[in-house]
């Protein structure tokens, strides 16, 4: 999986005339041209939409012209019902990218999350599942991940207990497939994820900044170089602790999975660093990297050690983490930044730029898996829409 | 540096040679300071009244002092250095209103430079992003980037301006467009001040609050490494090189961003460059230095607030 393909496959819109609206006579037009595999003639026009033409289409697909177009012909309705759902994943998945995906006005409102529950629902009405809806169910969990929208995938902050309302895109998918391993783990990044953002109300905004938003890393004490986790605000680290807690027991319960084991071991030695469980996080680390041949999964396993070693002021260690992290993804900017600092802090100054002068130089920029971290799954998106452009058309 | 050259595309040859002419005999011998253990130690220091700079003055005119001992300064005027400069745009959501403004302010800047000046572009994306690497002065480059939303690679992207080793008879300058709020990076406010204490660049810091958010921006994340003090610590960091932040009371009468470089290039320019043997001092842990310019009673005088020296 390579992370620049993930990048590649958004790059900017192709220019054009501006497009003010769309009417619901036009959504047929464009679930045709998808259904009949012409994916740019279905989906660049909706490039050129601005946010009130985004939120009228959404309404149009949800409403009435998605439905319509999906019974007009009774005998293919478990294929159109397959086509209309990928083509909202793929609509949505333009404009997630250029910031719409919260985009809603009036009450009730439909942004994003919205379509894709709407497309969820036609696919859950075909019958059995099948593999272009498990492929389906993967990338709408990766495109969430991407827009970071947690909430929409698992909802309840601290768990467990009882909920009257227990909502998430994710349980419905694992309703649909209960054995399948990255759905498992989906979970388990969702919930990992929510105890990172803290707050229900984290859930991302148009234009707005998210994630954490509390310190979790303070200052170095004797050495800029240490990482020294401080209490974030009065109360806030109590407040925290159950859903930390559940967190890394549901990825706990992953981590001999044959599939997503290392990668879920990974996540878990993360979770250990984020609440200051240095050595915890070090020994998962060690054993995620040990445990696979993926070298992203790799890379990130030996930058969390690295972190973990700094924070508990071996510096060295830390060095030899972020020099094993470069073997799996070289001059990738995120452990030749790390890696640059330590080096530089110890002296070394002309080491220090000829490693950054390297990374710099790359072209195209190496990949770099820790700057995808934050996404869950969403740097597999661009292989799982071709996959489900594959299965929809076969 | 071999693997960089190319890139850079340097300014002819000739021109190089005459500047190269003009300043050896001035710094001849000398070992840059902050790179290596090194013999002399060289502060680039400002010295105005009012807005204007204070022209002429020699050595004589410095009183330096290096942990408080009094130090033999020689002064030189480098106002021919060619000067490499890097630039750097915190392309975060919250500038994302000013985004055409500071496209068009990037090509003034590159208009501004002499002809044997670099420049180099740095932004924000899923990375630290380098739209334009080292181009000769004059330069119509090609602005792609775009605001995004949700992760602020700052003390990154200052790290990367901060670890350029300038060849020897260049000066490097650093321009930082930004609100310094942090989200996301590797390296620590704390290991950022760190790194500027030890770097021979000039770090200044323009208050940038962007115009205005868009929602023309795909939401990133952030790990979180953020600390309360980090925006107090980037200012510090370009403190320590001898730079300042910048606020709108100083230079936005105009808001341009040109405006604002235009001014701090001009007097980076016209700075002088001290340099000296320690003498008296623990080669080894922190040098606060101290400038004074006595006959100018009423000077404004800015220059880095000390250095690392070599540890072994």
């Amino acid at each position: 999986m390579g992370i620049a393909v993930a990048i590649l496959a958004f790059a900017p819109l192709s220019p054009g005339a501006a497009v003010d609206r769309t009417s619901a006579a036009d959504i047929p037009a464009f679930l045709d041209s998808y259904a009949a595999g012409d994916h740019a003639k279905a989906l660049d026009p909706l490039d050129r939409l601005q946010r009130d033409a985004i939120i009228d289409f959404r309404g149009q697909l949800t409403g009435s012209a998605g439905v319509a177009w999906i019974a007009r012909e009774p005998a293919a309705q478990i294929r159109r019902a397959l086509v209309a759902a990928a083509f909202a994943l793929e609509a949505e998945v333009r404009f997630a990218e250029r910031g719409y995906w919260s985009a809603a006005r009036g009450d009730p409102s439909c942004p994003g999350r919205c379509v894709i529950e709407w497309a969820c629902t036609q696919l859950r009405a075909r019958g059995a599942p099948d593999e272009a809806e498990r492929v389906w169910m993967l990338a709408t969990v990766a495109l969430a991940g991407g827009v970071r929208n947690w909430t929409f995938l698992w909802s309840p902050i601290t768990a467990p207990r009882p909920r009257t309302r227990v909502q998430g895109h994710v349980l419905h998918a694992l309703e649909r497939f209960p054995d399948e391993p990255r759905l498992r783990l989906a979970r388990a990044m969702a919930i990992a994820s929510r105890h990172a953002v803290m707050d229900e109300m984290e859930a991302p905004r148009e234009g707005a900044r998210t994630g954490p938003v509390r310190p979790r890393f303070g200052p170095g004490g004797a050495s800029a170089s240490r990482i020294v986790v401080t209490p974030p605000l009065v109360g806030i680290e109590e407040l925290l602790r159950p859903s930390s807690d559940y967190a890394k027991q549901e990825m706990t319960a992953l981590v001999t999975d044959p599939t997503i084991g290392a990668d879920a071991r990974m996540r878990l030695a993360y979770l250990h660093l984020q609440s200051g469980a240095f050595e915890s996080a070090d020994a998962e680390a060690v054993a995620a990297a040990g445990a696979t041949t993926d070298a992203d999964i790799r890379y990130l396993a030996h930058f969390i050690a690295g972190q973990a070693a700094q924070a508990r002021g071996e510096v060295s260690s830390a060095e030899a983490h972020y020099r094993s992290a470069l073997d799996e993804r070289p001059r990738a900017q995120s452990a030749t930044l790390a890696l640059a600092a330590l080096v530089h802090a110890r002296g070394d100054a002309n080491a220090a730029y000829d490693l950054l002068a390297a990374s710099q130089d790359a072209r195209p920029p190496a990949p770099d898996p820790w700057r995808m971290f934050m996404y869950g799954d969403f740097p597999r998106l661009p292989a799982l829409i071709a996959e489900l452009r594959r299965l929809v058309s076969s | 540096m071999k693997g960089r050259d190319g890139a850079r595309g340097l300014p002819p040859a000739g021109v190089l040679a005459i500047v190269s002419m003009l300043i050896t005999a001035s710094l001849a011998a000398q070992t840059p300071v902050f790179r290596a253990s090194s013999v002399y130690v060289s502060v680039n220091v400002s010295v105005k009244r009012g807005n204007r700079v204070v022209p002429n003055l020699t050595a004589r005119d410095f009183r330096l002092t290096d942990n408080g001992v009094a130090q033999q300064v020689e002064a030189v005027a480098i106002e021919s250095v060619p000067i490499d400069v890097t630039l750097f745009l915190d392309t975060s959501a919250s500038t994302a209103g000013r985004l055409e403004e500071m496209k068009a302010d990037v090509q003034g800047i590159i208009r501004l430079l002499r002809p044997a000046d670099r420049f180099r572009l740095l932004t924000i994306g899923d990375a630290v992003d380098e739209p334009v690497a080292w181009v000769p002065a004059g330069t119509t480059v090609h602005l792609p980037f775009k605001a995004i939303g949700g992760i602020s690679l700052i003390q990154d992207a200052l790290t990367i301006a901060l670890l350029h080793r300038p060849d020897p008879d260049r000066r490097h300058l650093i321009v930082g467009m930004t609100d310094r709020r942090d989200c996301g990076s590797v390296v620590s406010s704390a290991q950022l001040l760190e790194i500027a204490s030890r770097s021979e660049a000039i770090l200044h810091l323009i208050e940038q609050e962007g115009g205005g958010d868009t929602p023309d921006t795909r939401v990133r994340g952030c790990s979180p490494t953020a600390r309360i003090d980090g925006p107090e610590l980037i200012t510090q960091a370009a403190e320590r090189t001898g730079g300042e932040r910048h606020t709108g009371s100083t230079f936005f009468r105009s808001r341009s961003i040109l405006n604002a470089f235009r001014r701090i290039f001009d007097d980076f320019r016209q700075s002088y460059m001290l340099r000296y043997r320690p003498t008296g001092v623990d080669p080894a842990g922190w040098h606060a230095i101290e400038v004074e310019v006595p006959a100018v009673s009423d000077a404004t005088i800015r220059a880095r607030k000390g250095y690392f020296g070599d540890r072994k």
